[in-house]
């Protein structure tokens, strides 16, 4: 549940570190984990001469506006099964203009919803899916 | 009713084969079971019918034998329970159960499930510490939790899904003095340092296959 203003962890290697919602990108006050969002980075990792010439990766700062996908929720997800899932902090993973995430790892678990909503490059990426 | 006008001469005949049935069941139940058998006994002329009736599963509603007037809900929740609980994991929820075979708050737990009912192979589990139980009959649903790459995740099972392939006890848990333990979520302590035992779901999933 997911909605303008609310801060999510950001958890690609990406540099943000802290996003917080500023649109939800369908007609709806929530969003749910599989829906994308646009964010305006909270914090940032600090951004060093030597890895911005080395690294081809997009450099994130704070105060970048970036699209969002939405990988865990606070707020129990319901399976089709009954079976629902919470986890422990909203967590989200950025994306570029053509909906592929921006950084090249994704450092914790997802939720299993992003594989029904077609985020198949972010659960390639996670190390774990619940 | 209809049904009971139409085949009101009948039904007295029904109700006298019925017996003891009559005395302790309430006149819905005599009617439910008395229709079941006149439509079955009557059967030729209705099988021209576009409609299949089915074979009751269970011949007689199970009414308790102190019930004079049964609530059909709580019939119909005791028939669906009995149906749903395929591998006898209705013993986990019931309160007055030996406390070894009880489900309890605080009790490691190892759940197999199946992710479509097209493939039965195809298969997820999750082992987690119970941290709360709710019992509604059929509707029995318990959530357990457990600390993944350094996340907490709770997952809630519906007991008697049919995707929900087995339930397991790893380990009973001890000095749990609450029914619902969400204070974990606060005040974690050693409870989710569960390694070992996942070592012990490993080999009860694979133990299971064999």
């Amino acid at each position: 549940m997911i909605q303008m203003k609310s801060r999510l962890n950001v958890i690609d290697n990406s540099g943000a570190i802290v996003a917080e919602c500023i649109k939800v990108l369908k007609n709806a006050k929530w969003a749910e984990v599989g829906d994308e969002i646009v964010v305006s980075v909270k914090k940032a990792r600090p951004i060093s001469d030597k890895t911005s010439a080395s690294q081809s990766a997009a450099k994130i700062r704070k105060g970048d506006v970036r699209r969002a996908v939405i990988v865990r929720t606070k707020k129990e997800i319901r399976r089709p099964d009954g079976r629902y899932v919470r986890f422990d902090d909203n967590a989200c993973v950025l994306l570029n203009n053509q909906q592929q995430p921006l950084g090249s790892r994704i450092l914790g678990l997802v939720s299993a919803e992003l594989r029904f909503k077609n985020w198949v490059k972010v659960v390639s990426l996670a190390p774990r899916v619940v | 009713m209809f049904c009971r006008s139409f085949f009101g001469s009948q039904l007295s005949s029904i109700s006298n084969l019925l017996g003891r049935q009559t005395a302790l069941s309430s006149t819905t139940g005599v009617a439910m079971s008395a229709q079941r058998q006149l439509l079955h006994s009557s059967s030729a002329h209705l099988n021209q019918a576009p409609y299949i009736i089915p074979q009751p599963q269970y011949e007689q509603p199970m009414i308790k034998p102190e019930e004079k007037r049964p609530n059909v809900m709580k019939v119909i929740e005791r028939e669906a329970l009995a149906r749903a609980d395929v591998d006898g994991r209705s013993k986990l929820f019931i309160r007055r159960a030996a406390p070894k075979a009880r489900l309890c708050a605080g009790d490691v737990v190892f759940v197999e499930t199946q992710n479509s009912m097209s493939d039965p192979a195809a298969t997820t589990s999750f082992t987690g510490v119970c941290i709360a139980i709710y019992r509604r009959g059929i509707d029995t649903s318990f959530i357990l939790r457990n600390v993944v790459q350094k996340i907490g995740v709770e997952m809630r099972f519906m007991a008697y899904s049919p995707l929900v392939k087995r339930i397991e006890i790893l380990q009973k848990g001890e000095g749990f003095r609450r029914a619902k333990l969400f204070y974990l979520r606060e005040n974690p302590g050693k409870t989710f340092q569960l390694k070992a035992l996942k070592k012990m779901a490993q080999s009860a999933a694979t133990a299971k296959k064999h």
